[in-house]
Protein backbone atom coordinates (compact mmCIF):
# COMPACT_ATOMS: atom_id res chain seq x y z
CA UNK A 1 0.00 0.00 0.00
CA UNK A 2 1.34 3.41 -0.95
CA UNK A 3 1.46 6.23 1.56
CA UNK A 4 -1.12 8.08 -0.56
CA UNK A 5 -3.59 5.15 -0.27
CA UNK A 6 -2.98 4.84 3.45
CA UNK A 7 -3.61 8.57 3.96
CA UNK A 8 -6.97 8.29 2.18
CA UNK A 9 -7.99 5.53 4.55
CA UNK A 10 -6.40 6.94 7.69
CA UNK A 11 -9.59 8.42 9.19
CA UNK A 12 -11.63 5.31 8.51
CA UNK A 13 -8.79 3.27 10.02
CA UNK A 14 -8.71 5.52 13.05
CA UNK A 15 -12.48 5.27 13.44
CA UNK A 16 -12.47 1.48 13.15
CA UNK A 17 -14.55 1.58 9.99
CA UNK A 18 -12.26 -0.48 7.71
CA UNK A 19 -12.77 -4.09 6.74
CA UNK A 20 -10.14 -6.62 7.92
CA UNK A 21 -8.09 -6.59 4.69
CA UNK A 22 -7.77 -2.79 4.47
CA UNK A 23 -7.15 -2.55 8.18
CA UNK A 24 -4.24 -4.98 8.00
CA UNK A 25 -2.77 -3.18 4.97
CA UNK A 26 -3.01 0.30 6.52
CA UNK A 27 -1.64 -1.00 9.80
CA UNK A 28 1.35 -2.54 8.00
CA UNK A 29 2.05 0.74 6.22
CA UNK A 30 1.85 2.82 9.41
CA UNK A 31 4.51 0.64 11.04
CA UNK A 32 6.96 1.77 8.37
CA UNK A 33 5.82 5.39 7.90
CA UNK A 34 6.78 8.06 10.41
CA UNK A 35 4.52 10.71 8.89
CA UNK A 36 1.41 8.50 9.02
CA UNK A 37 2.27 7.52 12.59
CA UNK A 38 2.45 11.20 13.49
CA UNK A 39 -0.90 11.94 11.82
CA UNK A 40 -2.50 9.10 13.70
CA UNK A 41 -1.11 10.44 16.97
CA UNK A 42 -2.55 13.87 16.15
CA UNK A 43 -5.98 12.35 15.55
CA UNK A 44 -5.75 10.54 18.86
CA UNK A 45 -4.68 13.68 20.69
CA UNK A 46 -7.61 15.63 19.22
CA UNK A 47 -9.97 12.90 20.27
CA UNK A 48 -8.56 12.85 23.78
CA UNK A 49 -8.94 16.61 24.06
CA UNK A 50 -12.51 16.49 22.81
CA UNK A 51 -13.50 13.69 25.10
CA UNK A 52 -11.87 15.28 28.11
CA UNK A 53 -14.16 16.89 30.60
CA UNK A 54 -15.50 20.23 29.49
CA UNK A 55 -16.40 19.83 25.85
CA UNK A 56 -19.48 17.74 26.38
CA UNK A 57 -22.55 19.81 27.16
CA UNK A 58 -24.54 17.94 29.77
CA UNK A 59 -28.21 18.71 30.06
CA UNK A 60 -28.77 21.38 32.71
CA UNK A 61 -30.44 20.19 35.91
CA UNK A 62 -34.18 20.58 35.62
CA UNK A 63 -34.34 19.96 31.87
CA UNK A 64 -35.44 16.37 32.39
CA UNK A 65 -38.34 17.49 34.57
CA UNK A 66 -39.18 20.25 32.11
CA UNK A 67 -39.30 17.74 29.25
CA UNK A 68 -41.33 15.30 31.30
CA UNK A 69 -43.99 17.83 32.17
CA UNK A 70 -44.10 19.07 28.56
CA UNK A 71 -44.73 15.48 27.45
CA UNK A 72 -47.48 15.09 30.02
CA UNK A 73 -49.06 18.43 29.09
CA UNK A 74 -48.99 17.60 25.39
CA UNK A 75 -51.08 14.54 26.09
CA UNK A 76 -53.52 16.56 28.13
CA UNK A 77 -54.09 19.08 25.37
CA UNK A 78 -53.91 16.93 22.30
CA UNK A 79 -54.03 13.38 23.58
CA UNK A 80 -57.18 13.21 25.61
CA UNK A 81 -59.65 15.09 23.46
CA UNK A 82 -58.38 13.18 20.46
CA UNK A 83 -58.91 9.98 22.35
CA UNK A 84 -62.42 10.92 23.42
CA UNK A 85 -63.27 12.08 19.94
CA UNK A 86 -61.78 8.96 18.46
CA UNK A 87 -63.88 6.81 20.72
CA UNK A 88 -67.02 8.82 20.12
CA UNK A 89 -66.62 8.72 16.36
CA UNK A 90 -65.84 5.05 16.28
CA UNK A 91 -68.93 4.36 18.40
CA UNK A 92 -71.05 6.43 16.04
CA UNK A 93 -69.54 4.71 13.03
CA UNK A 94 -70.16 1.29 14.53
CA UNK A 95 -73.76 2.20 15.32
CA UNK A 96 -74.29 3.49 11.79
CA UNK A 97 -72.88 0.33 10.30
CA UNK A 98 -75.16 -1.76 12.50
CA UNK A 99 -78.26 0.26 11.65
CA UNK A 100 -77.42 0.30 7.95
CA UNK A 101 -76.75 -3.41 8.02
CA UNK A 102 -80.00 -4.03 9.83
CA UNK A 103 -82.00 -1.87 7.44
CA UNK A 104 -80.27 -3.42 4.46
CA UNK A 105 -80.91 -6.99 5.59
CA UNK A 106 -84.44 -6.11 6.51
CA UNK A 107 -85.16 -4.44 3.20
CA UNK A 108 -83.35 -7.22 1.35
CA UNK A 109 -85.46 -9.77 3.16
CA UNK A 110 -88.61 -7.79 2.41
CA UNK A 111 -87.71 -7.58 -1.25
CA UNK A 112 -87.02 -11.27 -1.48
CA UNK A 113 -90.23 -12.00 0.38
CA UNK A 114 -92.23 -10.10 -2.20
CA UNK A 115 -90.34 -11.79 -5.02
CA UNK A 116 -91.14 -15.15 -3.46
CA UNK A 117 -94.81 -14.31 -3.11
CA UNK A 118 -94.96 -13.24 -6.74
CA UNK A 119 -93.37 -16.52 -7.79
CA UNK A 120 -95.99 -18.39 -5.81
CA UNK A 121 -98.77 -16.30 -7.32
CA UNK A 122 -97.45 -17.04 -10.80
CA UNK A 123 -97.15 -20.78 -10.23
CA UNK A 124 -100.58 -20.94 -8.60
CA UNK A 125 -101.98 -19.21 -11.66
CA UNK A 126 -100.23 -21.68 -13.93
CA UNK A 127 -101.75 -24.59 -11.99
CA UNK A 128 -105.22 -23.69 -13.11
CA UNK A 129 -106.40 -20.45 -11.73
CA UNK A 130 -108.64 -18.86 -14.20
CA UNK A 131 -107.93 -15.57 -15.80
CA UNK A 132 -110.49 -13.26 -14.27
CA UNK A 133 -110.91 -11.22 -17.41
CA UNK A 134 -109.98 -12.92 -20.65
CA UNK A 135 -109.43 -10.43 -23.39
CA UNK A 136 -106.76 -9.41 -25.82
CA UNK A 137 -108.12 -5.89 -25.81
CA UNK A 138 -106.45 -3.55 -23.36
CA UNK A 139 -109.58 -1.37 -23.44
CA UNK A 140 -111.46 -4.30 -21.93
CA UNK A 141 -108.81 -5.39 -19.46
CA UNK A 142 -107.91 -2.01 -18.01
CA UNK A 143 -111.49 -0.94 -17.05
CA UNK A 144 -112.10 -4.37 -15.53
CA UNK A 145 -109.80 -3.44 -12.63
CA UNK A 146 -111.87 -0.35 -11.82
CA UNK A 147 -113.49 -0.71 -8.44
CA UNK A 148 -111.52 -3.85 -7.66
CA UNK A 149 -108.24 -2.04 -6.97
CA UNK A 150 -107.44 1.33 -5.40
CA UNK A 151 -105.33 2.11 -8.48
CA UNK A 152 -105.61 1.77 -12.24
CA UNK A 153 -102.76 -0.32 -13.69
CA UNK A 154 -101.29 0.67 -17.06
CA UNK A 155 -102.06 -1.96 -19.67
CA UNK A 156 -100.02 -2.09 -22.88
CA UNK A 157 -100.85 -3.83 -26.13
CA UNK A 158 -97.80 -5.71 -27.36
CA UNK A 159 -99.50 -8.08 -29.78
CA UNK A 160 -97.66 -6.58 -32.76
CA UNK A 161 -94.37 -7.38 -30.98
CA UNK A 162 -95.36 -11.04 -30.51
CA UNK A 163 -96.60 -10.71 -26.94
CA UNK A 164 -100.38 -10.85 -27.17
CA UNK A 165 -102.42 -9.86 -24.11
CA UNK A 166 -104.56 -12.66 -22.70
CA UNK A 167 -106.31 -10.95 -19.86
CA UNK A 168 -105.97 -9.99 -16.24
CA UNK A 169 -106.75 -11.04 -12.73
CA UNK A 170 -106.41 -9.97 -9.14
CA UNK A 171 -103.71 -11.49 -7.02
CA UNK A 172 -102.23 -11.01 -3.62
CA UNK A 173 -98.58 -10.29 -2.75
CA UNK A 174 -96.63 -8.17 -0.30
CA UNK A 175 -99.67 -7.81 1.94
CA UNK A 176 -101.85 -6.19 -0.69
CA UNK A 177 -103.98 -6.87 -3.72
CA UNK A 178 -102.09 -6.39 -6.95
CA UNK A 179 -103.04 -6.39 -10.62
CA UNK A 180 -101.80 -9.32 -12.68
CA UNK A 181 -101.71 -8.90 -16.48
CA UNK A 182 -101.32 -12.04 -18.52
CA UNK A 183 -99.34 -12.05 -21.77
CA UNK A 184 -98.26 -14.92 -23.95
CA UNK A 185 -95.20 -15.64 -26.02
CA UNK A 186 -95.84 -18.72 -28.13
CA UNK A 187 -96.54 -21.39 -25.50
CA UNK A 188 -95.11 -19.39 -22.60
CA UNK A 189 -97.25 -17.48 -20.24
CA UNK A 190 -95.98 -14.19 -18.81
CA UNK A 191 -97.54 -12.70 -15.70
CA UNK A 192 -96.94 -8.99 -15.14
CA UNK A 193 -97.74 -7.89 -11.60
CA UNK A 194 -98.44 -4.20 -11.10
CA UNK A 195 -98.91 -2.25 -7.88
CA UNK A 196 -98.11 1.26 -6.64
CA UNK A 197 -94.37 1.56 -5.95
CA UNK A 198 -94.58 2.86 -2.38
CA UNK A 199 -92.80 0.15 -0.38
CA UNK A 200 -90.18 -2.52 -0.74
CA UNK A 201 -89.73 -3.80 -4.25
CA UNK A 202 -88.37 -7.12 -5.44
CA UNK A 203 -84.78 -7.36 -6.70
CA UNK A 204 -84.27 -6.36 -10.35
CA UNK A 205 -83.77 -9.90 -11.49
CA UNK A 206 -84.22 -13.29 -9.86
CA UNK A 207 -84.21 -16.81 -11.22
CA UNK A 208 -85.81 -19.78 -9.58
CA UNK A 209 -86.62 -23.29 -10.75
CA UNK A 210 -86.43 -22.32 -14.39
CA UNK A 211 -88.59 -19.23 -13.93
CA UNK A 212 -87.26 -15.72 -14.37
CA UNK A 213 -88.47 -12.67 -12.56
CA UNK A 214 -87.64 -9.18 -13.80
CA UNK A 215 -88.76 -6.12 -11.83
CA UNK A 216 -88.71 -2.40 -12.43
CA UNK A 217 -90.59 0.74 -11.55
CA UNK A 218 -92.12 3.25 -13.86
CA UNK A 219 -94.46 6.20 -13.37
CA UNK A 220 -94.99 5.37 -9.72
CA UNK A 221 -95.84 1.73 -10.38
CA UNK A 222 -93.83 -1.34 -9.49
CA UNK A 223 -93.76 -4.00 -12.20
CA UNK A 224 -92.65 -7.61 -11.98
CA UNK A 225 -92.72 -9.90 -14.99
CA UNK A 226 -92.46 -13.64 -14.32
CA UNK A 227 -92.22 -16.41 -16.90
CA UNK A 228 -90.49 -19.60 -17.87
CA UNK A 229 -89.63 -17.83 -21.12
CA UNK A 230 -85.88 -17.53 -21.73
CA UNK A 231 -84.25 -14.50 -20.15
CA UNK A 232 -83.35 -12.83 -23.45
CA UNK A 233 -86.94 -12.79 -24.69
CA UNK A 234 -88.35 -11.92 -21.32
CA UNK A 235 -85.90 -9.02 -21.12
CA UNK A 236 -86.92 -7.70 -24.52
CA UNK A 237 -90.54 -8.00 -23.40
CA UNK A 238 -89.89 -5.99 -20.25
CA UNK A 239 -87.94 -3.42 -22.25
CA UNK A 240 -90.97 -2.99 -24.49
CA UNK A 241 -93.19 -2.46 -21.47
CA UNK A 242 -90.76 0.01 -19.99
CA UNK A 243 -90.69 2.12 -23.13
CA UNK A 244 -94.37 1.83 -24.05
CA UNK A 245 -96.81 4.38 -22.67
CA UNK B 1 -32.34 3.36 12.32
CA UNK B 2 -30.30 0.22 12.41
CA UNK B 3 -31.35 -3.34 13.04
CA UNK B 4 -35.07 -2.81 12.78
CA UNK B 5 -36.58 -5.60 14.77
CA UNK B 6 -40.15 -4.89 15.83
CA UNK B 7 -40.74 -8.28 17.39
CA UNK B 8 -37.69 -8.02 19.58
CA UNK B 9 -38.64 -4.53 20.68
CA UNK B 10 -42.16 -5.56 21.59
CA UNK B 11 -40.98 -8.56 23.57
CA UNK B 12 -38.24 -6.60 25.26
CA UNK B 13 -40.47 -3.73 26.30
CA UNK B 14 -43.17 -6.03 27.59
CA UNK B 15 -40.66 -8.05 29.56
CA UNK B 16 -38.85 -5.14 31.18
CA UNK B 17 -41.66 -2.75 32.05
CA UNK B 18 -43.07 -3.41 35.46
CA UNK B 19 -46.66 -4.56 35.58
CA UNK B 20 -48.65 -1.36 35.85
CA UNK B 21 -52.34 -0.88 36.43
CA UNK B 22 -54.27 -0.81 33.19
CA UNK B 23 -54.14 2.79 32.12
CA UNK B 24 -55.02 4.48 28.88
CA UNK B 25 -52.79 3.53 25.97
CA UNK B 26 -51.34 7.04 25.76
CA UNK B 27 -50.20 7.04 29.36
CA UNK B 28 -48.64 3.63 28.96
CA UNK B 29 -46.86 4.56 25.80
CA UNK B 30 -45.65 7.82 27.30
CA UNK B 31 -44.23 5.97 30.29
CA UNK B 32 -42.47 3.59 27.99
CA UNK B 33 -41.28 6.46 25.82
CA UNK B 34 -39.79 8.25 28.85
CA UNK B 35 -38.13 5.07 30.00
CA UNK B 36 -36.53 4.58 26.60
CA UNK B 37 -35.57 8.13 25.69
CA UNK B 38 -35.00 10.24 28.81
CA UNK B 39 -31.67 8.43 29.36
CA UNK B 40 -30.53 10.07 26.10
CA UNK B 41 -31.28 13.57 27.34
CA UNK B 42 -27.57 14.47 27.60
CA UNK B 43 -26.93 13.32 24.03
CA UNK B 44 -29.93 15.29 22.81
CA UNK B 45 -28.88 18.41 24.67
CA UNK B 46 -25.23 18.16 23.65
CA UNK B 47 -26.10 17.94 19.97
CA UNK B 48 -28.69 20.72 20.24
CA UNK B 49 -26.29 22.91 22.21
CA UNK B 50 -23.51 22.52 19.63
CA UNK B 51 -25.82 23.00 16.66
CA UNK B 52 -27.75 25.95 18.15
CA UNK B 53 -24.62 27.42 19.78
CA UNK B 54 -26.71 28.89 22.59
CA UNK B 55 -28.02 27.31 25.75
CA UNK B 56 -31.58 28.64 25.87
CA UNK B 57 -32.41 27.68 22.30
CA UNK B 58 -30.84 24.27 22.92
CA UNK B 59 -33.22 23.67 25.83
CA UNK B 60 -36.22 24.73 23.77
CA UNK B 61 -35.16 22.57 20.87
CA UNK B 62 -34.65 19.55 23.12
CA UNK B 63 -38.13 19.97 24.57
CA UNK B 64 -39.65 20.36 21.12
CA UNK B 65 -37.70 17.33 19.90
CA UNK B 66 -39.05 15.13 22.68
CA UNK B 67 -42.59 16.22 21.87
CA UNK B 68 -42.04 15.37 18.21
CA UNK B 69 -40.45 12.07 19.15
CA UNK B 70 -43.41 11.14 21.34
CA UNK B 71 -45.77 11.84 18.46
CA UNK B 72 -43.63 9.68 16.16
CA UNK B 73 -43.09 7.03 18.81
CA UNK B 74 -45.72 4.63 17.51
CA UNK B 75 -43.81 4.49 14.24
CA UNK B 76 -40.53 3.75 16.01
CA UNK B 77 -39.43 0.20 15.47
CA UNK B 78 -35.95 -0.71 16.44
CA UNK B 79 -33.42 -0.89 19.18
CA UNK B 80 -31.34 2.14 18.18
CA UNK B 81 -33.17 4.72 20.24
CA UNK B 82 -30.33 7.22 20.56
CA UNK B 83 -29.65 7.67 16.80
CA UNK B 84 -33.42 7.86 16.21
CA UNK B 85 -33.80 10.59 18.82
CA UNK B 86 -30.72 12.45 17.56
CA UNK B 87 -32.15 12.45 14.04
CA UNK B 88 -35.21 14.25 15.38
CA UNK B 89 -33.09 16.65 17.45
CA UNK B 90 -30.96 17.50 14.43
CA UNK B 91 -33.97 18.13 12.19
CA UNK B 92 -35.66 20.20 14.87
CA UNK B 93 -32.49 22.28 15.21
CA UNK B 94 -32.40 23.08 11.51
CA UNK B 95 -36.10 23.87 11.38
CA UNK B 96 -35.65 26.13 14.39
CA UNK B 97 -32.58 27.81 12.93
CA UNK B 98 -34.44 28.51 9.69
CA UNK B 99 -37.51 29.88 11.40
CA UNK B 100 -35.64 32.06 13.87
CA UNK B 101 -32.74 33.13 11.69
CA UNK B 102 -32.93 36.79 12.72
CA UNK B 103 -33.44 36.21 16.40
CA UNK B 104 -30.92 33.59 17.38
CA UNK B 105 -28.02 34.77 19.44
CA UNK B 106 -24.91 32.77 18.69
CA UNK B 107 -22.85 32.27 21.74
CA UNK B 108 -19.44 31.92 20.11
CA UNK B 109 -17.38 32.72 23.14
CA UNK B 110 -18.44 29.74 25.17
CA UNK B 111 -19.40 32.09 27.99
CA UNK B 112 -20.47 29.34 30.35
CA UNK B 113 -16.73 28.90 31.05
CA UNK B 114 -16.05 32.53 31.72
CA UNK B 115 -15.94 34.45 34.94
CA UNK B 116 -14.65 31.75 37.24
CA UNK B 117 -12.06 33.02 39.65
CA UNK B 118 -10.34 31.54 42.63
CA UNK B 119 -9.71 28.13 41.07
CA UNK B 120 -6.33 26.43 41.10
CA UNK B 121 -4.09 27.32 38.18
CA UNK B 122 -4.12 23.84 36.59
CA UNK B 123 -7.93 23.84 36.53
CA UNK B 124 -7.92 27.29 35.01
CA UNK B 125 -5.59 26.02 32.30
CA UNK B 126 -7.89 23.06 31.60
CA UNK B 127 -10.83 25.39 31.40
CA UNK B 128 -8.96 27.65 29.04
CA UNK B 129 -8.12 24.73 26.80
CA UNK B 130 -11.65 23.35 26.73
CA UNK B 131 -12.97 26.85 26.18
CA UNK B 132 -10.65 27.12 23.19
CA UNK B 133 -11.84 23.77 21.87
CA UNK B 134 -15.50 24.64 22.31
CA UNK B 135 -14.93 27.86 20.44
CA UNK B 136 -13.16 25.98 17.65
CA UNK B 137 -16.02 23.48 17.38
CA UNK B 138 -18.58 26.25 17.29
CA UNK B 139 -16.71 27.97 14.48
CA UNK B 140 -16.96 24.87 12.27
CA UNK B 141 -19.57 24.86 9.52
CA UNK B 142 -22.64 23.04 10.82
CA UNK B 143 -22.25 19.91 8.65
CA UNK B 144 -18.68 19.46 9.91
CA UNK B 145 -19.80 20.25 13.43
CA UNK B 146 -22.55 17.68 13.57
CA UNK B 147 -20.30 15.00 12.05
CA UNK B 148 -17.49 15.54 14.55
CA UNK B 149 -19.87 15.79 17.52
CA UNK B 150 -21.71 12.61 16.60
CA UNK B 151 -18.45 10.75 16.01
CA UNK B 152 -16.23 11.92 18.84
CA UNK B 153 -18.74 12.70 21.56
CA UNK B 154 -21.56 10.29 20.78
CA UNK B 155 -19.20 7.68 19.32
CA UNK B 156 -21.63 6.75 16.59
CA UNK B 157 -20.60 4.75 13.52
CA UNK B 158 -20.29 6.26 10.04
CA UNK B 159 -23.47 4.48 9.06
CA UNK B 160 -25.42 5.91 11.98
CA UNK B 161 -24.08 9.40 11.32
CA UNK B 162 -24.94 8.98 7.65
CA UNK B 163 -28.54 8.11 8.53
CA UNK B 164 -28.91 10.96 10.98
CA UNK B 165 -27.48 13.60 8.67
CA UNK B 166 -28.95 12.16 5.48
CA UNK B 167 -25.72 11.84 3.49
CA UNK B 168 -23.71 8.81 2.26
CA UNK B 169 -21.12 7.27 4.60
CA UNK B 170 -18.33 8.43 2.24
CA UNK B 171 -19.44 12.02 2.76
CA UNK B 172 -19.39 11.46 6.52
CA UNK B 173 -15.79 10.29 6.24
CA UNK B 174 -14.66 13.28 4.21
CA UNK B 175 -16.50 15.71 6.49
CA UNK B 176 -14.83 14.13 9.50
CA UNK B 177 -11.36 14.40 8.03
CA UNK B 178 -11.88 18.03 7.07
CA UNK B 179 -13.47 18.84 10.43
CA UNK B 180 -10.50 17.29 12.22
CA UNK B 181 -8.01 19.19 10.10
CA UNK B 182 -9.78 22.46 10.84
CA UNK B 183 -10.07 21.70 14.53
CA UNK B 184 -6.38 20.82 14.85
CA UNK B 185 -5.49 24.00 13.02
CA UNK B 186 -7.80 26.13 15.16
CA UNK B 187 -6.48 24.59 18.38
CA UNK B 188 -2.87 25.29 17.40
CA UNK B 189 -3.74 28.93 16.72
CA UNK B 190 -5.60 29.33 19.98
CA UNK B 191 -2.71 27.83 21.98
CA UNK B 192 -0.32 30.15 20.21
CA UNK B 193 -2.44 33.17 21.12
CA UNK B 194 -2.83 31.90 24.69
CA UNK B 195 0.92 31.54 25.05
CA UNK B 196 1.51 35.08 23.97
Amino acid sequence: MTCQDARTLLHAFFDGELGPADRTAVDAHIQTCASCTASLAELQSLRDTMRAEGTYHHAPPGLAEQVRSALRASQRIEGKPVRVEWRMWSAIAAALVLVAGFLLTRSNRERELIADELFSAHTRALMGREIDVASSDRHTVKPWFNGKLPFSPPVADLASDGFPLEGGRLDFAGGRTVAALVYRRNLHRIDVFVWPADGAQPPAQMDRNGFHEISWTKDGFAFTAISDLNVAELSSFTRLLQTRD
Amino acid sequence: MVNYCPAALAVESRATSEPEPRTMFNDRSRTEFERMFLPHLDAAYNLARLLMRNAQDAEDVVQESYLRALRAFRGFRGDAGRPWLLTIVRNTCFTWLQQNRDRIHVDLDGDRHAGNTGTPESQTLDRERSKGLSRCIEHLPSDFREAIVLRELEELSYREIAEITGVPAGTVMSRLSRARARLADCLKKSFRSDAR
